[in-house]
């Protein structure tokens, strides 16, 4: 029978096979002997916001769960882009999203959907949060030199739509 | 009558004239399942053989370690790597021969210990320490409908308290408080607590000298450390004092330049350098009654005794770097865990803990202690024997009670404080919703594909059913067909009910993606079943009339639905002929 996490994990599932924002994907993983998908990781997929820097190209990223939640949130990770963390300011070496919303002391509800995590990424995307860097390149450039973080930025979103992500991280 | 049995036989006779005939009978009759057999367990058999209680099976999964001589008294220091059961159970057949008492050396979990096997039981008594078995034998007794009594200790505190499928709460009503997990980014940017500065020690000391692991939270630093360990002919000393440099002097001054992090409510923190470090030699002032270990050490001792844990590995432990795992008991990776937490406190300002704080933090432990446990099994048996009197009255109309356990503080003198059973909560995502019996011909030809069609779309009226089973989700109605673009999604349409892991017993989620409406099924193999009349080889057994409901429910919602849309209908015919009329 289900626990409290994966009964709701099931319905966020049919929620968002119902209904989902254009160009985004969220499914339960497969298991890694295959047989059968496990409830409590998604493979992700979140595109770049139309007309700003990310446009053309969809991200990956993997949702893991704990039975915890909705009382804790998932941790969320960015698959890598040519074995190296994806260029953000808010996104750690090891891929994980820093974002207020997925931390449990400050903007975190268990009523957040998984739908609005996935929009509430892609905004960040588009609008880094400069009080919480995670990654030293893209913070530096991003506070001292936009021209060439937004260059990089454009590269980047040429490399992934060209594949250049793997979940390895 | 053998000597043996004489102790037995006369303790029976003092606790008839205390329970009364009626009482007694009724213990000597139940057929009890103990599961657990460590703290509380073994208080609870030896309570239970001396109550009078004579069918009884235990399982418990676990072997005797040193460590639980001192509390679960049914152990002696020979039994030391023997199953528990097995030993308690010998160990209380002593205090009465006469018992039938049968061991189980294995996992609740298993599928052996299922729904048949419960069923088996009058009354089900948990003596267990962690949350996901006890979350599994509460469903299970939900489904068999057995109560269940559950009882619990943490130090000093306590509580006991009966299960029964919709007289009372279930284990899972209200939520559990859990352990609390820190956030990614305060861990590794903005530690506010010592907590915080322990938890990044612990996955320092396992990304230095354990395994590789993704998901360390300092994965992304293994390749610098890497770098400082493969050093050639590596000098422990050398490596230490180097890491030493990159974490709390280097790694810090880059923290301290992201101006936007800090401010005067959150100062950046400050660089320390190892020779800086050792002129930091004074001490806080102590209470001179303390033990050395209880007293906070000198950042200069914090220094040295990081370099000394990093040397020690090196020196004693070289062969065991790369395998090695942080342990509270583990007097060189507790130092090295120990200091590195203190210079990084020191770095962001917090005050640092001594070694005693330090390891009980670390090591979240909190005691068990033997009498809690004996007070709670104790409370255990008195609540069965409401239990068993109940008859033809609910839980909540009868004399069981929750009990707690507390320790008396002045303002308090009670230990005990009993408060009456709640009632089920309807929302409870495990005892709440809807539980349906389906028997199943035969489990190894019954394809999962079809079983989804057939029964849950074609019985039970579900319109999109998805399958879910031991957390796995196992039949997506995106993939009704096999092929390749099943298989990657680790979906096999054409497996059957045994080759998913189903047997009798099992328990089946039912989430109807189609109309956001769910079900419990629980499984049963019945080779038997009427072919003429079940012909797809299986039929829904409405428990408890839940699948009724279910389909009762599912209509109403259809006819609601079409209802409205009638109304709709009617109201935008309405609207057209009012527009007809206008036009005319």
């Amino acid at each position: 029978m289900a626990s409290f996490a994966s009964k709701r994990l099931a319905q966020e599932r049919a929620a968002f096979k119902k209904d989902h924002p254009f160009g985004f994907y969220a499914k339960y993983a497969p298991n890694e002997d295959g047989k059968g998908q496990n409830v409590f990781k998604w493979n992700c997929g979140i595109p770049g916001r139309a007309k700003g820097p990310w446009e053309g190209a969809t991200y990956a990223l993997t949702m893991e769960f704990t039975e915890d939640y909705p009382s804790k949130p998932p941790k969320c990770k960015f698959a890598h882009v040519h074995g190296k963390p994806l260029f953000h300011p808010n996104v750690y070496p090891s891929g994980t999203v820093c974002l207020s919303i997925l931390n449990e002391d400050e903007d975190w509800k268990p009523a957040i959907t998984i739908r609005q995590i996935l929009l509430g990424i892609q905004d960040l995307l588009d609008n880094p949060n400069a009080a919480s860097p995670a990654q030293e390149e893209p913070y530096r450039l991003f506070s001292t030199d936009k021209t060439e973080y937004l260059r990089r930025v454009k590269k980047q979103v040429a490399e992934v739509s060209l594949g250049a992500q793997n979940s390895g991280a | 009558m053998t000597a043996s049995e004489a102790p037995a036989a006369a303790g029976d006779a003092a606790v008839k004239t205390v329970l009364g005939e009626e009482r007694f009978a009724a213990v000597q009759q139940a057929k009890l399942l103990v599961v657990g057999a460590g703290g509380i367990g073994c208080e609870l058999l030896k309570n239970l053989v001396l109550t009078g209680f004579r069918d009884i099976e235990v399982v418990d999964l676990d072997t005797i370690d040193v460590s639980n001589l001192n509390r679960q008294f049914l152990f002696r220091r020979a039994h030391v790597d023997r199953p528990k059961s097995v030993v308690a159970a010998e160990a209380v057949k002593q205090f009465r021969p006469d018992a039938k008492i049968l061991s189980h050396h294995g996992n609740v979990k298993d599928s052996q210990f299922g729904l048949e096997f419960v069923s088996k039981f009058d009354v089900v008594v948990n003596a267990l320490d962690n949350l996901e078995a006890r979350r599994h034998v509460n469903r299970l007794c939900l489904a068999a409908e057995r109560p269940l009594l559950e009882a619990g200790s943490t130090g000093h505190l306590g509580q006991v308290t009966v299960i029964r499928k919709g007289e009372t709460e279930c284990f899972e009503c209200q939520a559990k408080p859990s352990q609390k997990v820190y956030p990614f980014c305060t861990i590794r940017s903005t530690p506010e607590k010592p907590v915080h500065c322990l938890t990044w020690a612990k996955n320092l000391f396992d990304l230095c000298f354990g395994p590789e692991d993704e998901s360390n939270l300092l994965a992304d630093l293994a390749a610098e450390m890497r770098q400082f360990q493969s050093q050639e002919a590596v000098d422990g000393e050398d490596v230490g004092k180097r890491i030493f440099k990159n974490l709390f002097e280097d790694d810090i001054k880059k923290q301290a330049r992201l101006e936007d992090l800090w401010s005067e409510a959150r100062p950046a923190p400050a660089p320390l350098g190892f020779e800086e470090a050792l002129t930091k030699a004074e001490r806080t002032a102590d209470a001179e009654d303390k033990l050395e270990t209880q007293k906070v050490p000198s950042v200069a001792q914090d220094a040295q005794g990081f370099v000394a844990s990093v040397a020690k590995m090196y020196s004693e432990r070289r062969e065991l770097i790369g395998q090695s795992s942080f342990s509270k008991d583990d007097p060189v990776s507790m130092d090295f865990v120990h200091c590195a937490a203190n210079l990084r406190m020191q770095n962001y300002r917090i005050a640092r803990l001594s070694r005693w704080d330090a390891q009980s933090i670390a090591g979240s432990i909190i005691p068990a202690v033997a009498s809690t446990n004996a007070i709670v099994a104790g409370l255990e048996v008195v609540q069965l024997l409401h239990v068993l009197q109940s008859k033809g009255k609910t839980m909540r109309d009868g004399r069981a009670r929750t009990v707690w356990v507390r320790y008396p503080e002045p303002s308090r003198k009670k230990i005990l404080q009993p408060s009456s059973l709640q009632a089920p909560n309807p929302d409870c995502f495990v005892c709440g919703s809807r539980t349906a019996r389906v028997a199943v011909k035969s489990l190894v030809d019954c394809k999962i594909a079809a079983f989804a069609k057939g029964c849950i779309q074609g019985q039970l009226g579900a319109v999109r059913p998805a399958l879910y089973a031991n957390g796995s989700c196992i039949f997506d109605p995106e993939y009704p067909e096999p092929g390749p673009d099943a298989e990657e999604e680790g979906l096999h349409p054409e497996w059957s009910l045994t080759e998913w892991g189903l047997g009798s017993g099992s328990l089946l989620q039912v989430e109807d993606e189609g109309q956001g409406w769910s079900i419990n099924l629980v499984l049963r193999e019945e080779p038997d079943l009427d072919e003429q009349h079940f012909p797809n080889g299986f039929k829904v057994e409405a428990g408890a009339g839940a699948g009724e409901e279910a389909a009762k429910d599912m209509a109403e919602k259809k006819r609601k639905a079409d209802a409205e849309a009638a109304e709709v209908n009617a109201a935008k015919k309405a609207t057209l002929d009012a527009n007809t009329v206008a036009v005319d």
